[in-house]
């Protein structure tokens, strides 16, 4: 007989998970957070909101950088971290991308209206 | 590493009762695997609303406007949730805990992701906070995208 970690009951030492309270009874996940997919979504955020382009670009590569280092590391997690940095990333991009074909469309109409 | 009390078997820091004897350790609270509802949920940020309202107002017209409230909630959120069993002060006052979804702690990283998912979810005009009333595991967008969950507690 074993007690659960989490209410102090008494488990069975076959049960997977604590039959009071649902607290798994293996070792706690070892899996750790990647870094850089945290990195991804704080740039894609940052792009949304202070300087698009600049960070948004660098929101989508390091994004999808980090989504492939989880992919081959079975330890690492965080890959919807890094899928929310790389799609804010995108929003960025079509937001400057529709920023700047205002901006041209503005300026040639002015350029066409001076002549 | 920490050990029992009352066997002196070795138990993670994390762990609330000794795996050998059932001996309460004494640290945190117990996780009910119960989601904690909307409204309860509300309670405990319009609490950490109210805790941080003055300090930020004065980041706000000492540093930059906007961004030093940003900051300050972004910071807030990620070092409470990581450093103090998954809780903030508002959490910790309606009992409610931040995990991932098998109870175990958030790690620092994690919680960093999840408090800037937080201002995301606040943009838009706090759909993203909204989401957790119809949500069935009642999730906010931070809560998806991070994978964690906030279930209730109770003190042993």
């Amino acid at each position: 007989m074993a007690f659960c970690a989490n209410c102090g009951s008494e488990v069975s030492d076959q049960a997977p998970v604590c039959p009071k309270c649902g607290h798994p009874r293996t070792a706690p996940r070892t899996g750790r957070t990647e870094g850089s997919a945290v990195a991804a979504l704080i740039l894609g955020i940052l792009g949304i909101t202070t300087c698009p382009l600049i960070l948004s670009i660098p929101a989508v590569i390091v994004g999808n950088q980090a989504r492939a280092k989880i992919r081959l590391d079975p330890t690492l997690e965080g890959d919807s971290l890094a899928r929310a940095g790389v799609v804010l990333g995108w929003v960025g991009i079509g937001l400057a991308t529709v920023g700047i074909a205002i901006g041209i469309l503005a300026l040639v109409a002015s350029v066409a209206g001076l002549r | 590493m920490a050990f029992c009390a009352n066997c002196g078997h070795e138990t993670s820091p994390q762990a609330l009762s000794c795996p050998q004897c059932g001996h309460p350790t004494g640290v945190g609270a117990l996780t009910t695997f119960e989601y904690a509802d909307f409204w309860t949920r509300f309670a405990g940020a319009l609490l950490d609303f109210l805790i941080l309202l003055i300090p930020s107002f004065v980041l706000n017209i000492s540093i930059v406007p906007f961004l030093g409230g940003l900051l300050l909630d972004f910071g807030y959120h990620w070092l409470m949730v990581a450093y103090w069993d998954g809780q903030t002060i508002g959490k910790r006052a309606v009992g409610v805990r931040v995990s991932r979804p098998d109870g175990t702690p958030v790690d620092p990283a994690l919680a960093a992701g999840r408090a800037a998912m937080r201002l995301v979810s606040g943009f838009v005009l706090l759909l993203g906070f909204i989401w957790a009333a119809w949500d069935p595991e009642k999730r906010t967008w931070h809560d998806m995208v991070a994978d964690t969950r906030v279930y209730r507690v109770t003190r042993p």
